[in-house]
């Protein structure tokens, strides 16, 4: 809190993506406001079927309503391109299905208002916390951290992490290129193209409110071949352009 | 053989007839009727000059229908791919359009708020 009290120049936004969260997002959005005071929040609607754009509505925050469903990615890249377009040198993610606790997001903005990284990203394996997802999903967050690691060169823990602070440099290299679904694993190795300066910082996250991820059965076994897929193409053009610069 | 030959010919014909015409009524885009175009002027040339059949059979040794199948499955796939990257292009610019709209609409918003409280 001091770091952000003491730049006051610096403008931060809170992106919230919500699918259907009517019921979850008034508590998580007076949590936001309890712990940052003043701060400007932007829940992007996207596309939802029940009432969440009604809901945000009514809190006193910014609201962007997508006509329909555009998937994770396409939400939270359009908050990406509200920061940019409204002049916000920073930018946190903060899910809105609750699985991200607004007091850890402060962790995450900390560094990047220091300017040490341009993009630090919530670890749920960095902590020894309580979060213990079920053991496949754990496996699968393994094996994309340990491929993305060696890509770019750095430890990273947990590759499948949303929960991330970035500054301006990110937000405007994330605006250009970002995945439309499960972007997360594939945007390190974009930041990293970038040579932009990535940091896992230890957080506590929560499961979703009402329990169940969104990620499951047929779309789970998608979700593995789309990532992997998608490591595997990067690497084919990491090896393109390391050979053009070593010639 | 000859009448059948005569009658794959005019279908083809048909076929590249009826796209032109769809390219005419502004119903279907001159780009995406090249491929359509070539595949109907490939079957008119086999079929009024089965020589070019007997040719390519001889010099890859294989069987004519083999051929035939080879050919027509190429195409489909040719067409397929095609298909797919435009689809993927289209969805690429849909959600940029839908993250545009999103923005401006927020934006007019505002502005229609302003101009309330003036």
């Amino acid at each position: 809190m001091s770091a952000m009290q003491s730049r006051k120049e610096v403008k931060t936004l809170i992106v919230v993506p919500a699918y259907n969260e009517e019921s979850n997002l008034s508590a998580l959005i007076e949590k936001i406001k309890e712990e940052f005071a003043g701060i400007d929040i932007v829940v992007i609607d996207d596309g939802s079927k029940d009432k969440t754009s009604e809901v945000a509505g009514k809190l006193n925050i910014e609201v962007l309503q997508l006509p329909y469903n555009l998937g994770i990615g396409g939400a939270v890249q359009t908050g990406y391109k509200f920061a940019l377009e409204m002049g916000y040198d920073v930018a946190i993610r903060l899910d809105g299905d609750g699985q991200h606790p607004p007091q850890e997001a402060k962790k995450l903005a900390e560094p990047v208002l220091r300017g040490e990284v341009d993009i630090a990203i919530g670890s749920r394996y960095l902590s020894g916390g309580n979060y213990k997802p079920e053991l496949p999903r754990r496996v699968g967050t393994k094996i994309f951290s340990l491929i993305v690691s060696l890509m770019i060169k750095q430890k990273i823990t947990d590759a499948t992490s949303g929960f991330v602070a970035l500054n301006r440099d990110a937000i405007k290299i994330l605006c250009q290129e970002f995945p439309r679904d499960y972007p997360e694993v594939e945007s390190l190795v974009i930041l990293h193209r970038n040579h932009l300066r990535i940091a896992e910082i230890p957080v506590e996250m929560k499961r979703r409110g009402d329990g169940r991820s969104s990620i499951r059965g047929l779309k789970q076994a998608y979700y593995v071949v789309k990532v992997l897929l998608s490591l595997l193409i990067r690497m084919g053009e990491e090896k393109n352009v390391g050979g053009i610069v070593n010639d | 053989m000859i009448s059948l030959r005569i009658i794959i010919a005019c279908i083809s014909l048909v076929l590249i007839w009826s796209v032109a015409a769809l390219v005419r009524k502004r119903k279907l885009k001159v780009e995406y009727s090249i491929l359509w175009m070539t595949m109907g002027g490939v079957i008119v040339l086999l079929s009024l000059w089965p020589t070019l059949i007997n040719i390519f059979v001889q010099v890859l040794g294989i069987y004519y229908l083999t051929l035939i199948f080879l050919v027509s499955f190429t195409f489909v796939l040719l067409m397929l791919i095609h298909f797919s990257t435009i689809v993927s292009r289209l969805s690429e610019n849909e959600m940029i359009l839908a993250q545009k709209q999103a923005i401006l609409e927020w934006k007019l918003r505002k502005l229609m708020e302003d101009r309330g409280n003036k």
